[in-house]
């Protein structure tokens, strides 16, 4: 009697684990043609960054299409298999050496948080895979002495600096004068970066750091820390808060009826989803990398596709994705027929990137990198208005007036 | 002054949550010995059904609705899982119990997408003015929920015929049933009420904070501080540790330096562990 509750015990365990592996496997991507060119997709597609995974898997699958119904590479398809790490380096770094080792994929890109990308970065190293990051912001990622990664998002720095370059700027067109800014970030080394990151930028523009404070990403009971930046002086807010946080601070700053600008990295505001706020969101100003209403043709054909194809707007992650595929389309193309790794790895050192869909991110037409593999697009604050992301700043990519709050 | 003030009530208002996501999983554990760690995931299955059910007229109305569905899941839940397990080892319960939350967590990824969705707009505007601190009235009303939720099961088990009887079940199994208690009728009962309570907070939940297929690792470790502090299956522990938790959660925030103030939960969950093992009301309903 207890030997066959034993094993219906241990039957149930096993079924219910089977059955989540098939699920997970459902998510996954399969089946490919013989002469393919294969390059490997690191990127999260469970776990909490999930979300985000989605809007890139999908970026690449619509570059995918695209570049393969026009004729491919030099006639041969091009085909992106994606691992799923998770948010977990061990895993990726896994997923990574199983992509190069048994797939044979040509090179490799995505992962999307910054302890991800830097283990990724490392094995591309080991194994001499050319890696292309779109995404992860971390500065340690190009200060690591990396020769075969290569990333087109611009590092934390710049984004600090747009903030501060906007808040001195928005005081002359319309906004209060800022003078006093405080902190909120969280307890990882993203958080730790971002602060830094902050403060630097703060200082060069002649902006005091009055106060700074901590949180959990997730939280979004925020009144405790709001109301000491509020007691601080602080006349905006610089965050590294992910969307989930982000919206419980805006929601908290209504409640406490205190309307300061408050800012975060990219989709960590700047994204669909943050229009649940309905609105809430609306006049809300932060940075992203990438909108859908920049003056670019190829960029704005991209966002209809994108629309099209998923019922969704594209997020700037999906955008970066999207853009990365066509780099390294043109990356295999310069670097000649049969291109090995090594041969596409110099070529992204050495060439300048110039057709349209790698360039729907804002570099001005020509993608580069530098001698530490990092490329220099510019970033941009966008501002929301009734569930569209309109770009307001630099005025070069703006295409719509900065409106200030209270106006 | 008004740091504190602001403090000291979102960490009530906190606390309140916490009671209403702990005090079933203390239950659960308390009367059945069961370590539920789907209970989070169960929690997030809850506010996708808030979202997709929607508006229905009242959120009173939604409540009730979640409430039944949860309760039918939380029974389903026992008899098709706990209950062929139930004289195993609790290993396996752990075991059973972590795998549905798997299966829940994926299952949600495949069907609902991940993104994060919420309903912030779900019509409980503005913010009660107390002593110069603003709270949001969703958060008041989440609080109040939980506060009623704990009372409510806290007086069905210690006052209720049927309270009594899953007390019974629970402290000695055999002579219960030798007296006459159908045993697993009652513990699929504190099953069913202790996944219940997750679908009447569900549908204010989902108006301050978004859901995401992992939503529930979140809860769930939370939960698990607030039941283990408050003395493993305690209910009046869990309401206790739900209020320790919640202000130091936002006076460590608000006064600690840096990244401290993250820390000082899980400090104060050390210490307890350390100097009083068997939590604040050990032993105790």
């Amino acid at each position: 009697m207890s030997g066959m509750r034993r094993t219906r015990g241990a039957w149930k365990v096993a079924a219910l684990l089977s059955a989540s592996l098939v699920l997970a496997a459902c998510n996954g991507d399969s089946g490919g043609s013989e002469d393919a060119i294969e390059v490997g997709v690191v990127i999260p597609l469970s776990g909490p960054t999930a979300g985000v995974g989605e809007y890139i898997q999908r970026g690449y699958e619509l570059a995918q299409e695209e570049i393969n119904a026009d004729g491919g590479i030099d006639g041969r398809d091009l085909e992106f298999k994606f691992g799923d790490h998770a948010g977990d380096p061990a895993t990726g770094a896994r997923e990574a050496r199983t992509l190069v080792q048994q797939d044979k994929v040509v090179a490799l890109t995505g992962s999307y948080e910054s302890g991800v990308t830097l283990v990724v970065a490392q094995t591309a190293e080991q194994l001499k895979a050319p890696y292309i990051v779109p995404y992860s912001s971390a500065t340690s990622i190009t200060e690591s002495g990396f020769t075969y990664t290569f990333r087109t998002r611009p590092p934390l720095p710049e984004w600090a600096k747009t903030m501060t370059d906007f808040l001195t700027w928005q005081a002359d067109n319309g906004g209060q004068p800022v003078e006093k800014v405080g902190l909120l970030v969280d307890g990882t080394e993203y958080g730790d970066t971002a602060a830094a990151a902050y403060e630097e930028a703060a200082q060069a523009a002649g902006l005091t750091v009055v106060d700074k404070r901590t949180l959990t990403q997730g939280d979004t009971n925020l009144s405790a820390q709001m109301t000491q930046l509020r007691n601080s002086g602080a006349q905006a807010i610089l965050a590294s808060t992910y969307l989930e946080s982000s919206m419980g601070a805006i929601r908290t700053l209504d409640s406490l009826d205190w309307d300061v600008p408050y800012m975060t990295v990219g989709s960590g505001i700047v994204a669909p989803a943050f229009f649940d706020l309905g609105e809430l969101a609306n006049g809300v100003t932060s940075t992203t990398s990438w909108a859908s209403t920049i003056d670019n043709e190829a960029s704005k054909k991209f966002a209809e596709a994108y629309k099209a194809k998923y019922d969704a707007e594209p997020t700037d992650d999906a955008a970066y994705a999207y853009a990365a595929a066509y780099l390294i389309k043109e990356a295999i193309e310069k670097a000649g027929e049969d291109a090995d790794a090594e041969a596409i790895a110099e070529t992204l050192r050495t060439a300048e990137f110039t057709s349209e869909g790698a360039n729907i991110i804002p570099t001005g037409g020509t993608l580069k990198f530098d001698e530490k593999g990092q490329a220099h697009p510019a970033i941009l604050m966008a501002q929301a208005e009734d569930g569209v992301w309109n770009s307001v700043f630099p005025e070069e990519f703006a295409s719509s007036d900065y409106v200030p709050s209270g106006g | 002054m008004d740091v504190f003030v602001q403090a000291l009530f979102s960490g009530l208002l906190e606390a309140g949550l916490l009671m209403a996501v702990s005090v079933g999983l203390a239950l659960v554990f308390g009367v059945m010995g069961v370590v539920n760690f789907a209970h989070g995931a169960l929690l997030m299955v809850a506010m996708y059904v808030a979202i997709e059910v929607g508006d229905l007229g009242s959120i009173w109305i939604t409540m009730l609705l979640l409430f039944a569905i949860m309760a039918i899941a939380g029974g389903v839940v026992y008899l098709a899982l706990i209950r062929p397990a139930y004289h195993l080892d609790h290993t396996f319960q752990l075991l059973i119990t972590l795998g549905l939350a798997v299966v829940l967590e994926n299952a949600a990824l495949l069907y609902f997408g991940a993104q994060p969705r919420s309903r912030p707009d779900a019509g409980i505007d503005g913010s009660l003015r107390i002593l110069g601190a603003a709270l949001p009235w969703n958060r008041v009303a989440l609080a109040a929920i939980g506060v009623a939720i704990t009372i409510a099961l806290y007086l069905f088990i210690t006052r209720s015929e049927l309270g009594q009887q899953i007390r019974a079940a629970s402290q000695d199994t055999m002579a219960a049933q030798l007296s006459g208690i159908s045993v697993q009728k009652v513990l699929a009962v504190a099953m069913a009420m202790g996944i219940g309570v997750l679908g009447l907070i569900a549908p204010f939940l989902v108006t301050t904070t978004s859901v995401s297929p992992t939503l529930g690792d979140r809860f769930v470790l939370l939960a698990f501080v607030v039941v283990i502090l408050g003395g493993a299956g305690s209910i009046r522990g869990a309401a206790i540790a739900a209020v320790i938790v919640g202000l130091t959660e936002t006076l460590g925030a608000a006064y600690l330096p840096g990244t401290l103030g993250l820390s000082a939960v899980w400090i104060l969950f050390v210490l307890v562990l350390l100097f009083r093992p068997q939590g604040l009301m050990g032993n105790r309903v």
